[in-house]
């Protein structure tokens, strides 16, 4: 790496260096000429104005096209209710993007520095995905900061822009999820996009996926100022294509899914009133925080019946916001025993692992899960919709904690078991499921589970 | 009073310096984190050396060299021909070495331990890589030895800590093996969660360690090699079950006792030693 030294500081540098057995040597000089020259053997061999090196490229023009998800022939499936719930909450539980993969966070030494509060793997056993993770970057402050990520590239076969917002509202409702101030968030976005620059021959689809690309923008915009995130740009990369070799000698283009990652940090003033996302005492009352929508657009559920569908979830940060700071105050106050965002999977896979997370049981009532209207019970189950929470509370935190989500999207769906079953009626109190919490995990283990 | 002083050595990829540094500082020690150059180098006069300032002498965690040629292979050999003697020297003064995964692994390479019959210069147990091949961090039960001379563990019978290593299978012929017992230099074993040994069990045992071995001391209990990281749970924050434990302790009416973590103990005791042992006139500096 090359660095800038006041010359009178050159001496002290060189002796520092010297310490830690860097080599250093003084190659050139700083001056006011406006070029840059290099010399080598007293021969000059490059002599540049800096303006031009630093000036930015001319603004890049290019054609976008959007077509509307119904226009591409997207349509919602016809799926029948299953008679085998139980069975397809297990199948959904061993999915690679839901499935354990602890073995990836114990190979990374996650406690370097000694101020890891939240840990990547939370729960009795400590195996289960932590919402977020949370250090004390300054040892003796009780402050500290939170991180999360989130990524749903599978949205993209629907709208982008609401892929964007969903990712960025899923980052958020992780570090808010384990106690993160919603007013301190701070984001990074790292696209992964298909080639945008359209050829007729080599990339005929390419004015399209420019518009999703200024489709993922324009929600960046929206939903960055609506949550209050400062974006630090992170590495982008805009080339996600292949050409894959066929069977025939012949090859393929394959363009990658328009996929962000994005990150979110917040912090925490109190380390100590971090929670986690397991269900932690029998007896506690299971709430959800936000509603449940006829979203299972791009969705876990839709891609294991292999569908995509065309309700995608929808992010209203505006009417969300009230909920996000609520769960904020609730955390400070210390009502809740646990919390845990619900993403990828929706409530039946999400109240399946806050319940593995305490290996205790859950008795659900479906029905008192607040719907925009009259849902199927497998929507209810495995809608995405954002903006909700999973939460377990102490029965005598209940008035004090309902008191202050007065006015907000609310349920009190079930209660924490000992039993170690997860019981899901539905509506008219006819039992969906009544599953063994071990199965459950055993299923939601395999697919990785011997791989340290 | 004489303050306690510490010395956590930095620099090379060793990354535990802070917390460790963090932990001597709540023990109640002067601690002071020093690069290996300036250990090596930072003598006042020609015949000084840096250590002759410090009671006890920290090898913190961490990859020195990036774990070339072995993990802590390269600080042992580049500390022996630089300051062989002056180490040497120190233990003789009666003060303390502590050496914590990449530290107990530079330990183990310079010979320090086990230090049979006072010899600190033989490579005798080492530190291999673990049985399943891969790195792996998690968090341990230990047995501690209450039998043992180590100074370090005084007082602990129990205690959770954190593992961070790839290379952390102890590993010695059965003889020595059968001698660090029959010494008490056994002074931390892994265990299940009622406290007896994991006898081998992953992930007990985390990395297949013979007997179970976690940590080993010389014959005078003053040096101490550790795989598990004591520093790691300076505070309640780090243990693993915290979120669990308050909200068990809430429904009894009850709120976490203390802040600090149980990690701090071992340095806590290194300091009270150290303390005793000037009052009483017994270190040779």
């Amino acid at each position: 790496m090359t660095i800038g030294v006041k010359p009178e500081h050159l001496d002290r540098f060189m002796e520092l260096s010297e310490k830690h057995a860097v080599e250093s040597t003084v190659i050139g000089e700083y001056n006011d000429s406006g070029y840059l020259r290099l010399d080598y053997k007293g021969k000059t061999c490059a002599f540049v104005r800096v303006d031009f090196l630093t000036a930015d490229f001319p603004q890049w023009a290019f054609d976008a096209e959007w077509i509307p998800p119904e226009m591409r022939g997207l349509k919602e499936p016809v799926i029948s209710e299953p008679k085998r719930y139980g069975a397809l909450l297990k199948e959904m539980l061993s999915r690679p993007n839901i499935c354990c993969r602890n073995w990836i966070a114990r190979q990374y030494d996650h406690e370097v520095q000694g101020g890891s509060v939240i840990k990547p793997l939370v729960g009795k056993r400590r195996d289960m995905a932590s919402d977020a993770v949370v250090v004390r970057p300054i040892l003796d402050l009780q402050r500290g900061i939170g991180v999360a990520q989130a990524l749903n590239p599978h949205l993209s076969q629907i709208d982008t822009y609401h892929m964007t917002a969903l990712t960025i509202d899923e980052a958020v409702r992780r570090v808010l999820a384990v106690g993160c101030d919603p007013n301190e968030l701070g984001g990074v976005d790292n696209f992964c996009w298909p080639t945008i620059q359209y050829d007729p021959v080599q990339n005929p689809d390419g004015k399209y996926k420019a518009a999703q690309l200024v489709r993922a923008n324009w929600a960046l915009r929206d939903y960055c100022l609506a949550y209050g995130i400062p974006l630090l740009s992170g590495k982008d990369s805009m080339y996600i294509d292949g050409n894959l070799e066929g069977p025939f000698g012949e090859r393929r283009k394959i363009s990658g899914l328009p996929t962000l990652l994005f990150t979110v940090s917040s912090t925490i003033e109190d380390v100590g009133k971090c929670v986690t996302m397991d269900a932690k005492i029998p007896g506690d009352l299971v709430y959800v925080l936000g509603e449940t929508r006829n979203e299972l657009g791009g969705g876990e559920y839709y891609q294991m019946m292999g569908e995509v569908g065309l309700h995608v979830p929808e992010v209203d940060a505006d009417a969300l916001w009230p909920l996000y700071t609520t769960l904020h105050r609730a955390i400070q106050q210390g009502l809740l025993s646990s919390a845990h965002a619900v993403t990828r999977g929706g409530l039946g896979v999400h109240l399946a692992l806050v319940a593995m997370g305490g290996e205790l049981g859950m008795e659900i009532r479906l029905g008192d899960v607040r719907c925009s209207h009259a849902l199927a019970n497998s929507q209810i189950l495995f809608s995405e919709s954002s903006g909700r929470f999973v939460v377990t509370l102490a029965p005598d935190k209940q008035r004090t904690f309902e008191e202050i989500f007065d006015g907000l999207k609310l349920s009190h769906v079930g209660v924490v078991t000992e039993s170690p079953m997860l019981l899901v009626r539905d509506g008219k109190g006819l039992i969906l499921m009544d599953e063994e919490i071990s199965h459950l995990k055993d299923c939601w283990n395999r697919p990785f589970g011997g791989l340290i | 009073m004489m303050p306690v002083r510490a010395l956590v050595l930095t620099g090379y990829g060793l990354n535990c310096d802070y917390e460790t540094d963090y932990s001597l500082k709540l023990s109640g020690a002067e601690s002071h984190r020093l690069h290996v150059n300036e250990l090596i180098h930072g003598g006042k006069s020609g015949s000084q050396s840096v250590l002759d300032d410090y009671h006890i002498l920290v090898f913190d965690g961490g990859f020195s060299w990036g774990d070339d040629h072995g993990a802590g292979v390269l600080l042992a050999s580049k500390l022996k021909f630089n300051m062989g003697e002056q180490i040497e020297a120190f233990i003789q003064q009666g003060k303390l070495i502590i050496g914590i995964c990449n530290g107990f692994q530079v330990l183990v390479n310079l010979g320090l331990l086990p230090g049979f019959e006072g010899n600190y210069q033989e490579r005798r147990v080492a530190l291999i890589g673990n049985d399943r091949g891969n790195f792996i961090n998690t968090w341990v039960n230990l047995k501690m030895n209450p039998e043992s001379p180590c100074v370090f563990t005084r007082g602990l019978s129990h205690m959770e800590l954190t593992v961070r290593h790839g290379e952390g299978k102890f590993y010695a012929s059965a003889e020595d093996i059968d001698l660090l017992f029959s010494h008490g230099q056994v002074v931390a074993q892994y265990a299940n969660e009622k406290g007896d040994e994991a006898r081998g069990q992953w992930p007990m045992n985390p990395n297949g360690s013979l007997r179970d071995i976690a940590g080993i001391c010389d014959p005078t209990g003053r040096i101490l090699g550790l795989m598990p990281h004591p520093e790691a749970f300076n505070h309640h924050t780090n243990h693993p079950d915290w979120t669990r434990r308050r909200e068990a302790l809430l429904r009894q009416g009850k709120s976490i006792e203390s802040l600090e973590g149980d990690g701090i103990q071992i340095f806590r005791n290194a300091v009270e030693y150290i303390k005793n042992a000037i009052e009483s006139g017994t270190l040779n500096a």
